[in-house]
Parts: structure tokens; C-alpha cells; sequence
């Protein structure tokens, strides 16, 4: 199902920062919805039922369909993911560092400390490799870039009190089909504790590029993973741009995670017939 | 093993600390123990001849669920992924007994003493203080992040308020077999708790002879090893202390999607652990041969 247009105007005021970024993330604690214990389970029901019926005629041998963010996006006709690219390069030392940012509160050293965060990790290696492989010009470019990026992220960006819990790239899976299909995630931010009765959970994706629409069709799978996890959905999603300090936020609703289910089932459709195909 | 249903009831720490430790008897009588354990070493006595000469090898968890294959010679290295166990149970151990009260605050404090022991000289061992001494502060940066969300993750998963008496927070048991001495079979279990005593009373002067429950906190979502991953921890809790009571259940808890799974354990437990560890250590075994 083609993902509803959503009005992305250009903001004209002022980014949020500090206090004002940190209402619209928060709002107001007693507008947040009173959780239907109902919903978690029958948005598996549903998603049990379209998913079973997509692999019924896989083989109970085949290797499960883990499905993410990208693979959702490429098998619904988006761009597929390429070998590491600059941008991309860009996006995973912002991550790195507005992650510094949340859990110790300060950035010195950006360049360095990026490369080195990235660079503790296997997973970080093709992004310091390419970095490495960088001629002058592009290197300088994308210091510049990282530079302009986090200094305005510093001083935008609110401390979270320790008592909103918060998380940074925290996983979120949800096995169905019993096991025949894995759905994954890994969000950039987490906030507030577990659900006493109320959603308390914002989620938060930081990105570096231009805003796009799917961003938000990003942010509705998560807020999905969230609600099946933790029996309650999450009040709000949030996409917080870091070369622009745009924050665009969403409250969730029944429709959003509606949409999202329809989206993830006509994803593993495609990807359940692509192997059905080339197996 | 049975899949937890979680209760449509919010918070959900509650009912998992509950089930947790909910009163319970010894599953396990003494002859069924020692039958368990003689299989256990009778089989590892058989490998002994193969794995002679080999020093720290190691069956735990993630060797069972990997049937071996990632019980690789490659040295141990700290990281921030490999560092956030550690990191982040001293930080819930502290906010456990009051001293900090939020896993972010408790990390910062345990990362800090961490680094100023290590330039000290006080470095405890086969922890990661030199190593969060040495790492510069991007490196230093993201172990706190993986550390906090950890903790955060195992601090909202219970109700702390409900344990009778200070449960045992990520003290890891080992056993070494007589006969493969180079061979421990580690036993993790993020908390060890004393179930209720009958009837819900006080903590009483019979605390000691009550079993234990033990909760366990895994990544991913629960594979087909699941069972003998959980009862790994049981089974290493009877071979380390065999004055104790069996240990009555492992819960095992995937905070990446949300799933609970209760293992009472009782002897068909431990006796599909033993063959799991048997099977590993045979894995081992084949593996030194061919080396």
C-alpha cells in the first residue's frame, strides 16, 4: 500500500532547541492516550495471519526473512542500499555522536571522537574504511559537513533528565510465523520508562540528510516493533534533522500502526515471492 | 519451557517479578541430582583424552546456541559491545541498594571509578578498567551508551520493590569437571532471587533452604536452544553448590521483543541441559583433533 502523502512544509520559524525541543518531545503528560490492552495482541493477530499466509508456501527449512527499516523500503520499490557512501558515511558519525551527545551531555573532539566510536565496533569498519579512502577534497568536505552539523546540534539539543530513562540505539525485534519471519530495528533514541496504563515511550531517528516522507513510514514500523515488544504503543515518533534542526513530530494513533502493518505485510509478501522465485 | 503469556496488565514488571518468585518446592530430590551430575562427569570423563592439554575452554550460553561452532581460539578483547554486561550490572547493582537512581546516573559513576582505579593501579581484575582507561572519549562515549541502555533494559524489567530480601545481581557461577580441568561450564544469570517463602510470609530463619530463582536476560529473540540456554545457568548452580536446594525456575527475558520464558527446573531440565553440554564438549573435542 502506497504510503499516504503527508504535508512536509518547509519550517519558516526558528528550530526548536532546548526547553521548546524538549515540550514537543515530552507534550503534555496528561493528553498521553490510556493504552488498549487489546491492541498489541491483535496487531499481531493480524500480522500472524498476513505473514503465515505470505510464507505458507516457503519451506519450514528456508532461512528466515529478517526484514529492517531498508528492506522494507527496497521491497516496496525503493532504492536499494549501495556500498557505503559519503552521505551515508556522514549520517553514521552523526548518529555516533548525537549518541555521545545524549549519554554524556558534551561533544569535544567530533572528527575524532566519531571515527573512534565508529571504529570500536565492526560494524562501524566500512565507514571508517571509507573515510580513510577519502581523496582531500572529500575529506575536507565532509569534515565540514560533520562540523557544521554538531556544533549546531550541541547547542540545540536539550540534556534529558535521567529519569526519562532514555536509550540510545536500542533493538526491537518481533519473531512471527514462529520464527519464519524476524522483524528488526534498531531506533536512535528511546525515552521514558515502561507503560503504567499510559504510552510513555517517545522514539527518536536522527538524520543528517534532507527530510523525506519516508522518514515517517520509518518511525510508524518502529513505533509498531515498540507497541508489540512492550504491550503498549509509544505517544509520539520524532525525526530530528541535524543539518537543519527541523523536528518533525507524530503522535501515534491506531491508524499509524494500522498503516504500518499494512505496509510491513505487503513488504514480506514481496520479499516471501522473491525467494519463492529464485530458490 | 513455557512461553510466558504476559498479562494484559501494565506495568509488566510486576507480574514478571511475581512469577519470578512465586513460592516453590525443590523439583529435584537428591538421587535425581546425583544421577544428573555423574552423567555429567562419566561424559566428560570419556572427552577427557581429547580436550588434554587444552586450557580455558569454555562452554556457556552462546557456545550451546551455537552448538559449538563460535567456540573460537580468538582472544578476548574489550569493546563497547562486549564491556556493557559488566558495565551495566555494577550500574543496576547500585541503584538496587539505593546508592543512584537512574541506570544513566549509575553507569556514569561505575565508568568513572572504573578509569580512576585503573590510572591508580587498582584495576580489578578481568574487568574492563584499563581498558575505559586507556579508550579515548569517543570510545569511552559509546560504552556508556551501550552500558545505559542495558541497564536500563534489566532495571525496568522488575519490580524491585517486591523481592523479599536483596537479590544477587550478575554474579556469574563456574564449574571445572575433575577430569577436564582446561574445561568451565559458566552459568549466567543477570539476578539470582530466593523464591517467597509459602504462604507469602516474612523472610524467615528457613530462607536458606528455599530454592532460588534465577532471571536471565538475552539479546535477540528466543531460538530453538532456548531450553538448555536457560537451564544452563540451573545446572551449573547444582554442580558449584551441592549443599543448596536446585535452583526452582529460570526465566529467561527478551527485552528486544518483549517475550518471557519460564524453565522450571526439574530433572528433565537438567538432564537435556547435561546432553547439551555433553554435545558441545564432544563439538570441542572433534575440533582439537582435527587442530
Amino acid at each position: 500500500m502506497p504510503l499516504a502523502a503527508v504535508a512536509l512544509e518547509p519550517e519558516m520559524t526558528e528550530p526548536p532547541s532546548g526547553a521548546e525541543l524538549l515540550e514537543r518531545l515530552r507534550g503534555d503528560l496528561a493528553d498521553r492516550p490510556v493504552v488498549d490492552l487489546e491492541l498489541a495482541g491483535g496487531l499481531r493477530e493480524w500480522l500472524e495471519d498476513g505473514i503465515s499466509a505470505a510464507v505458507a508456501g516457503r519451506s519450514e527449512t528456508s532461512p528466515p526473512i529478517v526484514v529492517d527499516k531498508q528492506r522494507l523500503h527496497e521491497a516496496l520499490g525503493g532504492e536499494r542500499a549501495r556500498a557505503t557512501t559519503t552521505p551515508m558515511a556522514l549520517g553514521a558519525m552523526v548518529d555516533a555522536l548525537f549518541r555521545q551527545l545524549v549519554t554524556t551531555g558534551g561533544l569535544d573532539d567530533p572528527w575524532t571522537d566519531a571515527l573512534a566510536a565508529l571504529g570500536a565496533d565492526d560494524r562501524g569498519a566500512p565507514v571508517v574504511d571509507h573515510v580513510a579512502g577519502l581523496p582531500a577534497d572529500e575529506l575536507a568536505e565532509l569534515r565540514a559537513d560533520l562540523a557544521e552539523q554538531t556544533a549546531a546540534l550541541a547547542v540545540r539539543w536539550p540534556p534529558l533528565a535521567p529519569h526519562w530513562l532514555a536509550r540510545t540505539q536500542e533493538a526491537l525485534s518481533a519473531p512471527l510465523a514462529g520464527g519464519r519471519v524476524v522483524l528488526r530495528g534498531v531506533v536512535d533514541l528511546a525515552v521514558g520508562g515502561p507503560s503504567d496504563g499510559r504510552s510513555t515511550v517517545c522514539l527518536v531517528e536522527v538524520k543528517s540528510g534532507r527530510r523525506r516522507i519516508e522518514h515517517r513510514a520509518d518511525l510508524h514500523y518502529y513505533a509498531l516493533l515498540e507497541t508489540l515488544r512492550a504491550g503498549a504503543p509509544p505517544f509520539r515518533v520524532a525525526t530530528y534533522y541535524t543539518r537543519t534542526g527541523e523536528l518533525d513530530v507524530e503522535d501515534v494513533d491506531h491508524e499509524v500502526l494500522a498503516n504500518a502493518v499494512r505496509r510491513t505485510l505487503d513488504a514480506v509478501s514481496v520479499l516471501a515471492a522473491g525467494d519463492e522465485e529464485s530458490a | 519451557m513455557t512461553a510466558l503469556p504476559l498479562p494484559l496488565v501494565l506495568p509488566r514488571a510486576g507480574a514478571l517479578t511475581g512469577t519470578l518468585v512465586a513460592p516453590a518446592d525443590d523439583l529435584v530430590d537428591p538421587a535425581e541430582r546425583r544421577a544428573v551430575v555423574g552423567r555429567l562427569e562419566q561424559g566428560l570423563a570419556q572427552l577427557a583424552p581429547a580436550l588434554e592439554g587444552r586450557h580455558d575452554l569454555r562452554i556457556d550460553r552462546y557456545v550451546l546456541a551455537s552448538g559449538a561452532a563460535e567456540a573460537d581460539d580468538a582472544p578476548f578483547q574489550w569493546s563497547p559491545r562486549t564491556a556493557r554486561r559488566l558495565l551495566g550490572l555494577d550500574a543496576v547493582r547500585a541503584c538496587a541498594r539505593g546508592r543512584c537512581r537512574t541506570p544513566a546516573e549509575a553507569v556514569a559513576a561505575t565508568i568513572d571509578q572504573a578509569v580512576r582505579d585503573a590510572s591508580e593501579g587498582r584495576a580489578r581484575p578481568r574487568s574492563p578498567d584499563g581498558w575505559l582507561a586507556a579508550a579515548g572519549p569517543g570510545v569511552r562515549a559509546v560504552a556508556r551508551a551501550e552500558a545505559v541502555t542495558w541497564a536500563t533494559q534489566l532495571w525496568t524489567t522488575l519490580d524491585w520493590r517486591r523481592f523479599a530480601g536483596p537479590p544477587s545481581i550478575g554474579r556469574d557461577e563456574w564449574w571445572r569437571a575433575r577430569a577436564v580441568p582446561g574445561l568451565a561450564l559458566q552459568g549466567r544469570a543477570e539476578v539470582r532471587a530466593l523464591t517467597a517463602a509459602p504462604g507469602g510470609g516474612e523472610p524467615d530463619e528457613s530462607a536458606s533452604l528455599r530454592p532460588s530463582a534465577l532471571l536471565t536476560l538475552l539479546a535477540g529473540t528466543p531460538g530453538p536452544t532456548a531450553r538448555v540456554e536457560l537451564g544452563l545457568p540451573a545446572l551449573v548452580d547444582v554442580l558449584a553448590h551441592p549443599a543448596r536446594p536446585t535452583p526452582a525456575r529460570v526465566v529467561g527475558w527478551w527485552p528486544a521483543c518483549g517475550r518471557a520464558v519460564l524453565l522450571p527446573v526439574d530433572r528433565g531440565a537438567l538432564e537435556d541441559t547435561v546432553d547439551a553440554v555433553l554435545g558441545a564438549a564432544g563439538a570441542l573435542a572433534e575440533r582439537a583433533a582435527i587442530a
